[in-house]
């Protein structure tokens, strides 16, 4: 018992009927690494929220360092020295980074009723420091920073606890390439230092790679826990999903295969703030153009930019066949074209609406009856046709869309702009916090999009996504133009490294 | 990298505030030149001052109950009713300053409660909850003034010995001292900082361990105080306070609501409490100008005053991307 730092037995969990976790049993030893692999909907999440004192179990117990642990709260959990980052963006806007890192263990920092800030934004510093987690704003309202910032002060709040397990529920997906290295330095620290991580992360190659054992959830059950060294990808995903995966992940073409018409001219795209600088390329016809980067590169703000919500300084982008100069997002809806922004929850879906009302308001027009008001008919067929075509698993069309997984969001949010009749979409990383399954269902929508005559800008922070997807890789670095490649010729995660560094 | 981003947002933060400092400078500047130099002299400075003290107080007092979701209506009818009770424990019963401050603050508290929980208890919403407290707080005072007149052969009090803290240098000093308190509390405090947790995302300020109820009922507390001295001030500047009816509380607190958006706006531009102390001076000034150039009050005045809530808004969300609800 006492080598085991975390003990938990027989944890069941239920919401209803649905039965999220079902006799649990896990250890995880001083100085592991532990991996939670499931589909979306297994239960990771549901067991790592237990773990950390956020949802309290229906039953079974857990030990932490032999002694008895049932946390009501992550404060409580804290104090057994367990902390966590959630899955969900945890974090108040209008506050500082420094505060959201302290905020609610005020105390130390508190005198007289008055809290010095000072003392907490040079605490949050040793954190960032001591657990070297590179160079964040600390006195920047959370609000104004981008994701990757926010899980950056998210996991210093985690830290700032000093933790002997850790919790990271689908942290890495959220971090650029560089940023990721932040996780694995974490990783070799905690090891050498005894102390214990568990990772839930629906990137199985990542999982396989900084985990040195991981536990299989399917239905709530634990299927079980095997030494990473002995998994390969494909055994992992078997274990997960209960079949065998036919076919892999990505194309398996080694040349470009795209039609010479030109949907979108880019020419010397600028953007006001700086973000993107002097950027053009074509996009084409039946073409997937990915778009990778450092997180400085400014790939995620070309994708807003060029949709039209951040304000352009110079340069055009053109719909060829309209000749039409995007300028608004509503230009290039008008033009055939649609946008899904990385931030899901926030900027793209109306998390408190039902799936009906998220599934047709891109095509309010077209559901639009003689005299301009809407036709409950057209909607129902609308949305029931997406619904069933993209296979979200709901309990129905008035479900509201905050309590699905998030693979049947991202389901909906890509949906519900591939049924209409589109020229170009931009896809900031589609495939972010969703399991291997809806990954492989995405990427299979991608590429019949394609066939279909699409032109797709696809921005990733994964190489292994651009590699296994696109015609044409564009590298940016420090919001320029670094290269751009082609598929067949070095067309491989080495080439693409050298340049963005 | 990372580190690089934030400071190109901060930068624009600093780039805003310099907007609406430049542009009320203009403003101003420009005003006073037209009116003849009647803007800023130390008599007008002083009256502007002086009429700025109620709405900031009160602005005050709101920005502590509304972050925390409550849009409460019956504040004016709070403030009404517990003013007078202080005046009358004051003059009537001769309890002098220990009267006026401690009756109307406790009044105030125990109001404010009331409705907050009358709100929270019975799950509706705070504005319907708000209306319905503010008809029963003016019904009261009018028993209140009814009663007085039987039984006491007396009216609603007026002030006439307690006045000093309705007069100037107290009332500066006391601008001051509620400006410090409002922004140690505010952005220095545990309650503060909880409350704009709470005030933001209930969840995520819960699972970071801050009790939303006892945040709550504290901000409530700090923002009864606010409106208390608020009335108490007002008493003693004014005199006296009519008892109104038909909800005719609500237009007494129409320019503290204005000074509280005003302050929500410029928000990304400076600290809520020092936002309203601006605010609060801009909204007293703005009628101060149109009186002197001779616009009509009333209509004519407030129309102005809505258009320039709208500019200030437009100029502190420049570069803002998003939806403001």
């Amino acid at each position: 018992m006492q080598k085991d730092l975390l003990c938990i037995e027989q944890i069941c969990k239920s919401f209803g009927p649905t039965k999220a976790n079902r006799n649990v049993d896990l250890t995880v030893s001083k100085g592991e690494i532990r991996g939670l692999a499931g589909e979306n909907g297994s239960g990771k999440s549901t067991l790592a929220s237990i773990i950390c004192g956020i949802q309290r179990p229906d039953s079974g117990q857990m030990f932490v360092n032999g002694e008895k642990y049932a946390p009501a709260s992550p404060q409580e959990a804290a104090k057994y020295n367990v902390s966590m980052v959630v899955q969900e963006l945890g974090v108040i806007p209008m506050l500082t980074g420094a505060v959201n890192m302290f905020l609610g263990k005020m105390e130390p920092f508190t005198k007289a009723g008055i809290v010095n800030l000072r003392e907490v934004e040079h605490r949050a510093q040793e954190v960032l420091n001591h657990w070297e987690l590179g160079k964040v704003p600390l006195n920047c309202p959370m609000g104004e920073m981008s994701i990757e910032q926010r899980k950056i002060i998210e996991l210093g709040r985690a830290l700032a606890t000093d933790p002997d397990i850790l919790v990271l529920d689908e942290i890495t997906q959220a971090l650029s390439h560089d940023t990721k290295q932040i996780i694995y330095t974490l990783k070799n620290r905690f090891q050498k230092e005894g102390r214990s991580m568990v990772i839930i992360t629906h990137d199985l190659e990542e999982a396989l790679e900084i985990c040195e054992t991981v536990t299989v959830l399917r239905d709530g059950e634990v299927v079980d826990t095997v030494e990473s060294k002995k998994l390969t990808l494909d055994m992992l995903k078997q274990m997960m999903i209960g079949r065998e995966i036919s076919g892999g992940y990505y194309r398996e073409d080694n040349s470009p295969d795209y039609e010479q018409d030109v949907v979108l001219n880019v020419e010397n795209f600028t953007l006001k703030g700086g973000q993107v600088s002097d950027i053009s390329f074509k996009l084409h016809k039946s073409e997937i153009l990915a778009v990778c980067g450092l997180s400085d590169a400014g790939i995620h703000s070309l994708g807003s930019g060029l949709f039209g919500i951040d304000k352009r300084a110079s340069g055009s982008v053109k719909v060829v066949q309209t000749g039409y100069v995007l300028n608004r997002p509503q230009d290039a809806i008008k033009n055939g074209g649609a946008y899904l922004s990385k931030n899901r929850d926030e900027e793209g879906l109306m998390l408190y609406a039902t799936i009906q009302d998220n599934l047709f308001i891109p095509s309010a027009k077209e559901c639009s009856g003689k005299f301009g008001f809407l036709s409950p008919k057209k909607i129902n067929e609308l949305a029931t046709k997406t619904y069933e075509e993209f296979n979200v698993k709901a309990t129905g069309l008035n479900q509201v869309i905050s309590h699905l997984s998030g693979g049947n969001k991202q389901k909906i949010n890509l949906g519900r702009w591939l049924t209409k009749d589109l020229k170009f979409i931009i896809l900031d990383c589609p495939t972010r916090g969703v399991d291997a399954g809806v990954k492989a269902y995405i990427y299979q929508v991608i590429l019949e999009a394609k066939e279909e005559g699409l032109a797709i800008l696809l921005i990733t922070d994964e190489l292994t996504e651009a590699l296994g997807m696109a015609d044409r890789i564009l590298v940016m670095k420090e919001s320029r133009e670094a290269t751009i490649l082609e598929r067949g010729s070095d067309f491989n995660e080495h080439t693409i490294i050298e340049v963005m560094l | 990298m990372l580190l690089k981003q934030g400071i190109n947002r901060l930068s624009k933060r600093r780039i805003s505030q310099l907007k609406v400092i430049i542009t009320l400078i203009v403003i101003y500047g420009v005003l006073n030149i037209g009116l003849s130099g009647r803007i800023f002299t130390v008599d007008n400075i002083k009256t502007v001052i002086a009429h700025s003290i109620f709405p900031a107080f009160v602005a005050w007092g709101m920005s502590f109950i509304f972050i925390g979701g409550i849009i409460d209506l019956s504040i004016g009818a709070n403030i009404l009713l517990s003013a007078n009770i202080g005046a009358t424990l004051a003059e009537t019963y001769h309890l002098g300053y220990p009267g006026l401050i401690i009756g109307t603050l406790a009044c105030c508290i125990i109001i404010q409660h009331l409705s907050v929980q009358c709100s929270v208890s019975l799950h509706i919403p705070s504005w319907v909850a708000g209306l319905g407290m503010a008809l029963i707080l003016e019904a009261i005072l009018t028993l209140f003034a009814t009663y007085l007149a039987n039984n006491l052969n007396e009216r609603l009090p007026s002030m006439k010995t307690y006045t000093a803290l309705g007069e100037m240098p107290l009332m500066l000093i006391i601008w001051i001292i509620g400006l410090v308190a409002a922004y140690l509390l505010y952005t220095r405090s545990n309650i503060g900082l909880n409350l704009q947790a709470v005030g933001n995302n209930t969840d995520v300020a819960s699972a970071m361990g801050i009790n939303r109820k006892k945040t709550i009922f504290i901000a409530v507390v700090i923002g009864s105080i606010f409106i208390g001295v608020a009335a108490i001030v007002q008493i003693s500047y004014a005199t006296s306070m009519a008892a109104k009816s038909g909800l005719g509380s609500l237009s007494g607190i129409f320019k503290s609501l204005a000074t509280v958006l005003l302050a929500q706006s410029f928000e990304r531009v400076a600290p809520m409490p020092v936002g309203i102390l601006i605010s609060a001076i801009v909204v007293m000034s703005i009628f101060n100008v149109l009186t002197m150039l001779g616009v009509p009050t009333g209509t004519g005045q407030e129309m102005f005053l809505g258009a320039i809530v709208i500019v200030c808004g437009i100029f502190s969300h420049l570069g803002y991307k998003g939806v403001e609800k």
